[in-house]
């Protein structure tokens, strides 16, 4: 039991942690669809890890599948994002809390992280940024903000709000108000 | 039984609130913990332009811009405005972005404009601001340091609390001036505040 324990929570180690993957758990998403993941990818959940490590044996860990009740866990939303964490289990950690947090604010996605939240469907990029705020990935929530700010970029307020089907709940003389205040913004010159 | 009709008017009430749920493609779903974040994202040229979108968006917009550093690559366009209304610009900036906590405008092309800029900053100063990183020149050195030591010593006076305003056991002013020395051999004026 004990030395089950260690096994899991050792995620120091590489090859530890490259192992760890090899274990299979599975995710059940709120539509009831059960999905396949490798342990160390999974973790990258806060949500999941907790989970995973109150329960403490990898027995437990591979039969029972965890539930993720939220809604916004959809089928096709949980297969991305094991997609996503399937591709990114092995990146070096972030400290979110570090210096260096504002460079990588401002750095571009890869370009495999492009390719992979560029989905037509709008439904299903919000849910995935949704549930990947529910299970607590980080780096995933980040991916999905900067690619929407990547489309706001250049655009105006009528543009952004039929992309992003936004209501407009502004009167007219206040929409007309705050583009005064901005007006220098808008200027071309 | 009275206990059993108030359980049934609070179900009632859940479920209408269920069915008001937003179109699941549409960005009015998130609520503003999260729309704050995803914005968090934007250029402050983008948070400009944008903040007519929708009242949420204009509640969230800028509270999380935290710096603003004034050059060609990070704002282009804001940039090239400072030359033409600097002024408006600045009070823009400072109205707006309640927890902006740093301004750095080190372009040697805005010299002349300082003297005035530091007026309009120390006009609209408010508390999160710590930090403004300027240009200076020699020649600029002796009106414009003490024209900012006189400016921030003013405002900072009224606005900072006293235990604030005394940095390793000098008076503010003497602080600045501390601070501005120290930087002079590098030909650029810091303040940390």
């Amino acid at each position: 039991m004990a030395d089950n324990a260690d096994h899991i929570d050792g995620d120091d180690n590489e090859d530890v942690r490259a192992q760890q993957n090899l274990i299979k758990i599975k995710l059940k998403s709120s539509e009831g669809g059960i999905y396949e993941c490798g342990l160390t990818a999974a973790k990258m959940s806060d949500l999941v890890k907790n989970m995973v490590e109150s329960l403490g044996t990898d027995a437990v860990v591979t039969t029972e599948p965890i539930i993720l009740g939220n809604e916004a866990v959809t089928d096709a939303a949980l297969k991305k994002i094991i997609e996503w964490v399937e591709f990114h289990w092995d990146d070096p950690p972030v400290d979110h809390d570090f210096e260096d947090e504002k460079d990588r604010r401002n750095e571009e996605l890869s370009h495999w992280d492009k390719q992979f939240i560029d989905v037509d469907d709008q439904a299903l990029l919000f849910d995935v940024i949704a549930a990947a705020n529910y299970m607590d990935i980080k780096g995933l929530v980040e991916v999905g903000a900067k690619h929407i700010c990547s489309k706001i970029r250049g655009k105006s307020c009528q543009e952004v709000r039929e992309m992003l089907k936004i209501t407009n709940d502004f009167t007219a003389e206040e929409e007309d108000a705050i583009h005064k205040e901005n007006a220098w913004i808008y200027a071309k010159d | 039984m009275h206990n059993r009709c108030l359980k049934y008017k609070t179900d009632v009430i859940l479920t209408q609130e269920m069915s008001q749920n937003y179109p699941k493609d549409s960005l009015d779903r998130f609520g503003d913990d999260m729309c704050e974040h995803i914005l968090s994202y934007l250029t402050l040229e983008d948070r400009f332009r944008c903040e007519c979108v929708s009242k949420q968006w204009r509640r969230l917009i800028y509270t999380t811009q935290t710096d603003f550093m004034c050059t060609y690559s990070q704002t282009p366009f804001i940039y090239c405005k400072l030359f033409v209304d600097y002024e408006r610009i600045i009070r823009a900036l400072l109205h707006k972005c309640v927890n902006l906590s740093y301004i750095e405008i080190r372009d040697q092309r805005f010299n002349e404009r300082i003297g005035s800029m530091l007026d309009i900053i120390a006009d609209c100063f408010h508390n999160p601001l710590n930090e403004i990183s300027l240009p200076l020149n020699g020649s600029q050195w002796e009106p414009s340091g003490d024209h900012m030591i006189q400016l921030l010593d003013e405002r900072l006076t009224e606005q900072i609390p006293s235990a604030m305003r005394k940095t390793s056991g000098l008076p503010l002013n003497q602080w600045i001036k501390h601070q501005l020395n120290r930087q002079y051999a590098n030909v650029k004026l810091s303040v940390k505040l």
